[in-house]
């Protein structure tokens, strides 16, 4: 029936979507990226099963850990942040992510199905999925 | 009757051109520079499911759907395939009712940026399933490119559905 009449190409309810999307991402990335003075845990899946897990004040100096056998995956922890120093992924997008240092923030090797995360600190939002 | 069946030949030929152009546009997104969040595509080709589901309802954009998944499981493993599976069926499914439902409050624009949000969220749910929360860090990187690549998929369908409608009134 409202066959006859073309889809106009944008309209204002166009732009209240793309407003509150974009409102959304750039609340989240602020929650984020709060500095909290907290303790810090690593933790490490593989298979979104946990595979190592300890706060970031005990690990002393520089600690390697390679995860995959298959792909190599390499985490380096340092007191004050993770990264993944090296993978045998096609993607290098776990590598790319740099040193994560806060919390919420995570590092994801998806061909190896590997995650570095880092959880707690002051921020309240603490999701426990069973 | 006669109508009918032309008009189903038509389908026929269109949907499987359109499938065809999802694998061309897959090819050349597979050619850009990795996107900086694990498994995420720009998503070029939900352009061809956006036109195939706007012209043929749910059977033209299942048909796309599944011929871009199929290309993604064979070029870039069982992963890949699933993800791009999860993503493309929920962001047509998104697209389909907006399009049968919204008496045109939106636009194409509005279309497609909701479409490519809804393929950035199903994939980081498959993701989720197979990997757990560390995916959710994304999320708000995976909504600005969706608002992005949907605002682009939708003015390119904006210019392009029309003529396709003209061009068959007079055909
Ligand atoms: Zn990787």
């Amino acid at each position: 029936m409202n066959n006859n009449k073309e889809r106009k190409k944008v309209t204002v309810l166009d732009f209240v979507l793309i407003a509150v999307l974009v409102c959304t991402a750039l609340f989240i990335i602020l929650q984020q990226n709060k500095s909290d003075g907290g303790e810090l845990e690593v933790v490490v899946k593989k298979n979104s099963e946990v595979v190592f897990n300890r706060s970031l004040s005990d690990i002393s100096g520089v600690t390697e850990i390679c995860v995959d056998e298959e792909f190599n995956v390499i985490i380096c922890m340092e007191p004050d942040g993770v990264y993944v120093k090296s993978s045998d992924c096609s993607d290098k997008v776990c590598v790319n992510t740099g040193k994560i240092t806060k919390s919420g923030q995570a590092a994801v090797c998806l061909p190896a199905h590997v995650s570095v995360e880092l959880k707690g600190g002051k921020s309240e939002v603490d999701v426990v999925v069973g | 009757m006669k109508k009918k069946s032309g008009f189903n030949v038509k389908m026929f030929s269109q949907t499987a051109m359109l499938s065809a152009l999802t694998i061309v546009l897959s090819f050349l997104e597979g050619m850009l520079p990795e996107l900086p969040v694990p498994g995420a595509k720009l998503g070029l080709a939900n352009l061809a499911v956006m036109t195939a589901t706007d012209l043929f309802g749910l059977t033209g954009g299942l048909s796309t759907t599944l011929v871009k998944s199929f290309f993604a499981l064979v070029t870039r493993g069982p992963v890949a395939g699933f993800m791009s599976l999860c993503g493309s069926l929920l962001s047509m499914f998104v697209m389909w009712l907006f399009m049968r439902y919204d008496r045109k409050k939106f636009g194409y624009v509005g279309i497609g940026v909701m479409g490519a949000v809804s393929h950035n969220m199903g994939q980081l749910c498959a993701s989720f399933a197979m990997m757990g929360s560390a995916v959710l860090f994304y999320s708000p990187f995976l909504i600005l490119i969706a608002v992005f690549t949907g605002a682009f998929t939708g003015i390119v369908n904006s210019i392009l559905l029309p003529i396709i409608r003209k061009s068959e009134k007079y055909a």
